[in-house]
């Protein structure tokens, strides 16, 4: 590994209460998508980085890692998703600062999503945020075993996400965590809901196990539809965020009357199961 | 649970993913037998037109107690336009005698090979629909009316209701899509194996038409069109809606990407 992407690495998780450097970040960036050098050692200190006790330091680690997951080449997220050992945060706690008291449960949340994010790649070899969309997308395409076992995983990731929501953001740390967090929302949202029109469209032919099946994952769309709702608010209030108001509108007066909706739908697809 | 466990639980909960192939029967090589199997069998009654007039021999006269014979001479008459059948030697002794058809002859072979091109020509539809309904629901809604329409039709005419593959596959059930039809069919030519009797002639001409005017036909409708309306109508529109939310939030991911909307990771 280069050193400038050592030091680029290192600059990006100081200790200095402020998102990580934009030149930094590029840097990292042209290492990975320009070289073709191992991003090994790269990961290694990015995840010594989320060893630190200050809340500072790993949530920029934790920052820099998605940054180049979402906008590196696919072979740094291949490489997280080989590693024995993702982010061990679940417990961590930093109680030096008043602020690490408030930012330690969502790092907690963050770095889980990014290791479903990780797994959601060694379960379906791909990042399904990246994939191709539309009609002629891979969610739409996929038979309805693959379509199954697909929109368990996106389930699940999109489940971490949401609950990696931040409630309020109060300093640039969080802000940039929850810009990445919007982009890949975005994404994912869509990959999730195309495979939903592909499950109601296969519906009535696939057998009753499977019907079974395709019911609850379903079911469990609709629940996450309000939550994303929740998450676009918290965005629409970021100035710096122009959504485009038809798909905000569109989610909202959905969820709006999803209760008819999901009412109904499950009823019949229920019935159709008898 | 630990965050740790949650991970490790999540990630032994699936396996990779296999491929799963799914073999599906070509569209086109079926869709070309339906229309094929119809000019077939106008091509085999054309042929037994000849047999039929060198056969016939007695005008048929319904209600006649004399002419037992012509009745069945036109009752076959009637089937071999309609059905491939070899003129059958009739006996005219105490009483009809039918052979069983649990052991087919080879004068019903043309039945056995029409009723499998028709079973062939089910799957064709049901194909047809299947890759309808890939391209949204509107057909679910669609079809249901179109079920109710033909319902309040046959209540109004005197035929029994047709039953077609699209209604068939509407119904909410697991059942396969493309099983066969031959019990109307089948129902009918167990009835020619019956007592017959020049008074039953009207009743099962009717139900025959009924019968042979699609191979699809039933006198039973599938469901209550009323129950599927109400239960389909807000599924489709809920699709519907799903779609074009699909649609803005592509949209809004390739602005994004443009560079159109003021996103940045570090703002300036």
């Amino acid at each position: 590994m280069g050193s400038s992407a050592s030091k680029a690495a290192l600059s990006a998780t100081t200790d200095e209460p402020s998102e990580p450097g934009p030149k930094h970040l590029a840097a990292l960036i042209q290492y990975i998508n320009g070289t073709n050098r191992s991003v090994e050692r790269l990961a290694d200190i990015l995840y010594e980085k989320t060893g630190s006790s200050s809340w500072v330091v790993v949530f920029k680690a934790l920052i820099t890692v998605h940054h180049l997951m979402v906008h590196g080449n696919e072979r740094f997220i291949q490489h997280l998703a080989s590693r024995s050992s993702l982010f061990i945060l679940y417990n961590f706690l930093d109680k030096s600062v008043t602020e690490g008291y408030t930012m330690s449960p969502f790092i907690r949340r963050y770095s889980r999503y990014l290791n479903e994010k990780s797994l959601a790649y060694r379960l379906m070899a791909c990042d399904i945020s990246k994939a191709k969309r539309g009609t002629n997308g891979v969610m739409r395409t996929m038979n309805s075993r693959e379509l199954l076992n697909a929109l368990l995983v996106i389930q699940t990731q999109f489940t971490a996400l949401l609950n990696a929501n931040p409630d309020e953001i109060t300093n640039g740390i969080i802000y940039a965590a929850f810009m990445l967090l919007f982009k890949d929302a975005l994404r994912l949202f869509v990959a999730y809901n195309e495979g939903i029109l592909n499950l109601l469209g296969k519906y009535f032919y696939m057998r009753k196990n499977q019907c079974k099946e395709s019911l609850d994952i379903y079911i469990s769309f609709l629940g996450r539809m309000t939550k994303f709702v929740q998450f676009l608010k918290v965005a629409e209030v970021q100035k710096s965020i122009c959504i485009r108001a038809g798909a905000t509108r569109r989610c909202g007066v959905w969820a709006s009357h999803h209760g008819g909706f999901s009412c109904c739908g499950a009823q019949a697809l229920t019935r159709g199961l008898q | 649970m630990g965050e740790e466990q949650l991970c490790s639980a999540s990630g032994e909960r699936w396996a990779l993913l296999g491929s799963a192939g799914q073999n599906r029967l070509s569209a086109r090589q079926m869709a070309s037998r339906w229309p094929a199997m119809g000019a077939s069998m106008r091509r085999r009654s054309l042929q037994n037109q000849g047999q039929l007039e060198e056969s016939e021999a007695l005008q048929p006269a319904l209600g006649h107690p004399d002419t037992s014979s012509g009745a069945l001479d036109s009752l076959c008459r009637q089937f071999q336009r309609r059905l491939p059948l070899r003129a059958v030697s009739l006996n005219l002794r105490a009483g009809p005698s039918w052979k069983p058809l649990e052991t087919p002859q080879p004068g019903q072979q043309g039945l056995q090979a029409a009723a499998r091109s028709a079973k062939n020509a089910l799957g064709a539809v049901s194909q047809r629909i299947q890759e309808s309904c890939q391209s949204g629901t509107k057909w679910l809604v669609e079809t249901q009316v179109k079920a109710r329409r033909r319902k309040r039709g046959s209540q109004k005419g005197s035929g029994p209701p047709a039953r077609s593959p699209s209604h068939r596959s509407t119904r909410l059930s697991v059942a396969a899509p493309a099983r066969s039809s031959l019990d109307p069919r089948e129902r009918v030519n167990r009835r020619l194996s019956t007592k017959m009797g020049p008074h039953a002639h009207p009743r099962r001409r009717s139900r025959r038409e009924a019968a042979f005017r699609s191979p699809y036909s039933s006198a039973e409708p599938l469901c209550s069109p009323s129950e599927s309306d109400s239960d389909l109508e807000p599924v489709g529109a809920g699709i519907q809606h799903l779609q074009k939310l699909s649609q803005e939030l592509d949209e809004a991911i390739i602005a994004e990407e443009s560079g159109d909307m003021t996103v940045s990771l570090i703002h300036d």
